[in-house]
This record gives structure tokens, C-alpha cells and sequence, in this order.
């Protein structure tokens, strides 16, 4: 019962409190009817933008711009994080990582992934959590919300979708930065360190002197949940107790973890001026978010069976393996905490993933397969558009007529664009999984065998691709061959779900509007929000149901 | 040196990025 009201009190709440968060995201993001303080406010980015970067773009000068930025930030950060113990704010004497590593690293944080091969407190100077790592995790976030602004203004009808350089400030200085700012407030309120102090050296009972990492954790955690980036100023990421000491800051990071996604989707609606389609996507988000916490939380019920024939230890309370008991019940930060950290392609965790029962583990992977239930910060609206292409093209089909969506008329241009997309999210996960499956690459890194090893390499090519960052664990996954194969699949996944979007928003604004009839299907409605929510499961289950019978549901099996 | 070799790979990714956007606007005009 209390996980129930927990559950529905962060979710519910979180719904409620996005709803002018959209509002204000719009006011950010498309500046129309605007104030004499926001004009300056433009003025001045503008001004920073310089003058070839202030006129409109068409997207595919915009999609340019995007890459051209992310690179040089990838070079930055890459060459911080190369150099660090040459570079300031290094007390404790942090050397340079290692080269595969590096690239892992730079990747992983430009694509807002943050899937995190290195421990934190062991391996970054402050300056490299601050300026490489920290930083990263504003600019990559605000890369995806300037993204769905673009193509929200293509679909609006708007051949020229505004200018990244622009998008990407009111993004960074209107959006990101001042909710950064409350969050941090409120959690060194509740006890998390915000320091540049170097480690805390401590002296035990037993005369020992211990070690105790800290820094400015606050500042990080709470860009780290705000912009779904995930990645922690500690190795053990949440469960480590200075990023996540109390119960208020556990609710307060699951509320951050899901606000922005929730929020891009009203700014979406407001800026093609159809909040009544938003709403008809918000509600398909919600309904299958609320489908996997609820299976999670139902399947995590169950004792674990690793405990199984235990004399004297008795598991009354579900499956208590890898929780954090400091927060209360064990759904919290177990069940609850698993499925919306990777609903929203966040990554951050509450528990250890690798922990959680076969079918419990499954509900994450398959917020990743879908990353569109909510998704990332802007890009998971981008994806649930590529899904809304097909159901639209579907539902098309069914009725014998040329599909239409927001008055453009969908042909094939458009659908084979979508399904490009959609293809590109399964073969990167799919392909990698095989590969290191039947490879040393894979084999020789894993610390369990059969179905539960084949889904830490599913597990692991899944949160690269779907840019998630969270850890299965149970995977020795610092090698060369991981490395790479997670960093390329990081950075190709991250840049051509906004690509293809973008692409047919652009085709779309350049057609002739077409005028609405009783034959026109309507986005709007519960008749439209049950097409695209057949459409995402099926689409979802013809892809991955093969991987997911080998994995977490042979593993549910073996033990039944 | 392999450090560089590193990050001139990522670059390269950026590249063939690029190269793939236009490729798309090709598909479009099609």
C-alpha cells in the first residue's frame, strides 16, 4: 500500500508539476509575445551567437550546427580528462585515464549518456568532474531540448526551425540551469556535500585512517537527474549516501529524474499549437510508464533466489538483494527507481540493477528497447514522433487513405525515414549483444553464465544505445573491446535518432498544408492514443522479444 | 599517441554524422 501511494504520489505529482514547466519551456524556447526582460535576454544571446549563427536555419544547417558543436565539446572534454593532472583543482593527484577509456568517457557524457566504465572518486581531479564531466551534462541535455524546439517549429510549418546556437542557450540559461540551481539548493539542504575541499581523511574506532572522497556533489546530482544524464560523481552512483543521503532526497531525485521528459512533451504540444495531442501522447507515456513500475514492483514481490534453501533467513518483504533499506520500503529505490530511471533514459540507479529478479530486470530493458516513454530530455519526444509516423502510416493503411499528420500530408518519404530510425535502435543492440556473446570480448568479462550473463551484454548494449547509462553490473566492462564497441554505439545512437526526426519534420514543413475533413484522422483522441500505443508494443516486441525470451525470461523459467 | 588515435576516432564519428545528415537531404529531393 505505501509503495502505491509513494509510486503514485512521485509520478502523479511529477505529471501535475509539468504541466507548467512545459508552459515555461515554451516561453524559453519560442520567444513569441515576449516581455522587455526576455527581448534583452535574446538580445544578449543573440550577440553571443554572432552574427552567421543568429539567421534561421533550415534542419539541416541546424543538424549541422548540432554536430559541429558536439564534436568540438567531445575534443574538450576528451582533452580535459586527458590532461587532468596537469590541470588545476587535482588535491587529491588524479592521473589520466586510459585512451579507450577516455573515449568512452567523452562519448558517453556528449551523448548524454553517461554510462560510466571509471569510478569517479578514483579517477577525476574536480576539474574534470566540473568542466569535462559536469558541464557535458548541461550542454548535452540542452542539445536534445534545442532538438525537439527545431523540429516542433518544422511541424508547426516552419521551413526555417530557428538557430542551434541560440536554442542551445535558452536551453543551457533558461531551462537547465535555474531548475540546476533549485535542486542543488535543496539538496545540500538535505545533506548531500557541495564542497571543493579534497577528501575528508578520517581516523576509525580501531585506529585506522580512512580515506572519505567528497567534493562539489551537490551541483553534479542535480544536473545529473535534471537533464537524464545519470552519471555519478560516485562510482555507486544514488546508493552511495553523499548523493543520496536521506528519504526526501530519494523522492526529490526521482521527481528530477522524470520532470524535463515530461515537461518537453507540453512544451512540444505548445509550440505546433496542439496541447490536445500532447496530451494524447502524454497519456500513451503514462499508461505504459505505469505498466512497467507496476510489473516491476509486482515481479519484485518475490523472494530472490539466490536466497533460496537458506536455512534461517526468511524473505518476507519481496526481494531484498542490492536495495538500499536507508529510504524506506525496498520498491523505492529497487523497483520504482529502476523503471524510471531508464524510462527516461536517465541512467542514474537506486539499487543494483544486476540484483533485481529476472522478470524485475526485464521492466528496465524494456524502457530503454521502447525510449520513448518519456525518454530523454527532448529526444525521447523525438523518438515517440518516429513511432507516431508509423501509427499514423498504419492507421492510414487500415482506412485506405493517404495518411496525414498535423496537416501534412505522410508518404513514403517520410515512413522509410522512420523506419530507418527505428531499425537503427535494434540492429546497435541486437548486433553488439550477438557479437559479445559469442566473443572473448564479451564472454570473458562476465561474472555469470547463462541467461542471466546473456542479459548483462544485452543489458549493457542497450543502455549504450538507448543513451540510458545505468549498469546491469555483474560485467567487467573497463576493457578495450567494451570500450569502444559502447562508445561508438553511444555517439551514432545518439546523433541519428535526431537526424532522422529532424529530416522528416523538414520534408513535412515543405509540403502544402492539406485541408482538414471528417476523413482527416485526429491525433487528438482516445482512438488515436490506443493506435500508437498498439503500435509501440508491437513494433517493440516484433524487435526484442527474441532477446528478452533468451535472457530475463529463460532466466524467470529456470527457476520456476 | 593511441590516446590520439582515440580521439580522432570520435571526430571521425562526427564526420561520417555530417556525411549521413546530407546523405539524407539527397534521399529527400529523390
Amino acid at each position: 500500500m505505501d509503495t502505491i501511494l509513494f509510486g503514485t504520489l512521485i509520478i502523479g505529482g511529477t505529471a501535475v508539476l509539468s504541466w507548467p514547466l512545459g508552459r515555461a519551456m515554451r516561453w524559453a524556447m519560442e520567444p513569441v509575445g515576449i516581455g522587455p526582460v526576455r527581448r534583452r535576454m535574446e538580445t544578449l544571446f543573440e550577440r553571443v551567437a554572432g552574427s552567421p549563427a543568429r539567421t534561421d536555419q533550415s534542419w539541416k544547417q541546424y543538424m549541422l550546427a548540432l554536430l559541429v558543436f558536439n564534436a568540438v565539446i567531445f575534443a574538450i572534454s576528451f582533452a580535459w580528462m586527458a590532461l587532468q593532472q596537469h590541470l588545476p583543482l587535482d588535491p587529491d593527484g588524479k592521473g589520466s585515464l586510459e585512451g579507450s577509456l577516455l573515449f568512452n568517457t567523452a562519448a558517453s557524457f556528449t551523448s548524454n549518456t553517461n554510462l560510466q566504465h571509471y569510478s569517479g572518486e578514483v579517477s577525476m581531479s574536480y576539474f574534470s568532474q566540473l568542466f569535462a564531466l559536469m558541464w557535458l551534462q548541461f550542454v548535452a541535455a540542452a542539445t536534445g531540448i534545442a532538438a525537439l524546439a527545431a523540429m516542433a517549429r518544422g511541424l508547426a510549418g516552419r521551413k526555417e526551425m530557428g538557430s542551434f546556437f541560440i536554442d542551445l542557450q535558452r536551453a543551457t540559461f533558461l531551462v537547465l540551469l535555474p531548475l540546476a540551481l533549485v535542486f542543488a539548493t535543496l539538496l545540500a539542504l538535505g545533506g548531500v556535500p557541495m564542497t571543493l575541499g579534497g577528501a575528508a581523511i578520517a581516523t576509525t574506532l580501531e585506529g585506522v585512517e580512512q580515506v572519505i572522497a567528497r567534493g562539489p556533489v551537490a551541483a553534479f546530482v542535480a544536473i545529473k537527474q535534471l537533464g537524464t544524464n545519470g552519471g555519478g560523481y560516485f562510482g555507486p552512483n544514488s546508493t552511495h549516501p553523499f548523493e543520496n543521503p536521506t528519504f526526501w532526497t530519494n523522492a526529490l531525485s526521482m521527481i528530477a529524474i522524470i520532470l524535463v521528459p515530461m515537461g518537453s512533451v507540453w512544451m512540444f504540444g505548445r509550440i505546433v499549437g496542439r496541447p490536445k495531442h500532447a496530451a494524447a501522447l502524454f497519456g500513451v507515456m503514462l499508461v505504459l510508464l505505469v505498466c512497467k513500475v507496476a510489473g516491476a514492483v509486482w515481479f519484485e514481490s518475490a523472494p530472490t533466489q539466490a536466497f533460496a534453501g537458506l536455512p534461517a533467513v526468511e524473505q518476507l518483504d519481496g526481494n531484498l538483494e542490492g536495495k538500499e533499506l536507508r529510504f524506506g520500503s525496498p520498491y523505492g529505490s529497487g523497483a520504482l527507481w529502476s523503471v524510471l530511471t531508464t524510462s527516461t533514459s536517465n541512467g542514474s540507479v537506486g539499487s543494483m540493477h544486476d540484483s533485481l529478479n529476472p522478470m524485475t530486470g526485464l521492466m528496465p530493458m524494456v524502457g530503454m528497447w521502447l525510449n520513448a516513454t518519456f525518454g530523454g530530455v527532448g529526444v525521447g519526444m523525438l523518438n515517440m514522433f518516429v513511432f507516431v509516423i508509423i501509427a499514423v502510416f498504419l492507421a492510414g493503411m487500415m482506412v485506405g487513405r493517404t495518411p496525414e499528420y498535423l496537416n501534412r500530408r505522410v508518404e513514403a518519404r517520410e515512413v522509410k525515414l522512420a523506419i530507418l530510425a527505428m531499425f537503427t535502435h535494434g540492429f546497435f543492440i541486437l548486433v553488439g549483444t550477438a557479437v559479445f556473446a559469442v566473443t572473448p570480448w564479451g564472454q570473458a568479462t562476465l561474472n555469470n553464465w547463462g541467461p542471466h550473463g546473456f542479459s548483462e551484454i544485452l543489458y549493457e548494449f542497450t543502455s549504450a544505445s538507448a543513451n540510458n547509462g545505468s549498469g546491469f553490473e555483474g560485467l567487467g566492462d573497463n576493457t578495450v573491446p567494451w570500450n569502444v564497441a559502447t562508445g561508438l554505439v553511444m555517439l551514432l545512437n545518439r546523433f541519428i535518432p535526431i537526424i532522422l526526426p529532424l529530416a522528416i519534420a523538414g520534408s513535412l514543413a515543405a509540403k502544402r498544408p492539406t485541408a482538414q475533413s471528417v476523413g482527416t484522422l485526429s491525433v487528438e483522441d482516445t482512438t488515436f492514443g490506443l493506435m500508437l500505443l498498439a503500435t509501440v508494443l508491437l513494433v517493440g516486441a516484433l524487435t526484442f522479444f527474441p532477446a528478452a525470451a533468451l535472457g530475463p525470461i529463460a532466466e524467470h523459467l529456470h527457476f520456476m | 599517441m593511441l590516446t590520439l588515435c582515440y580521439l580522432v576516432l570520435g571526430l571521425a564519428i562526427f564526420v561520417l554524422l555530417a556525411a549521413f545528415t546530407q546523405a539524407v537531404e539527397g534521399w529527400e529531393q529523390d
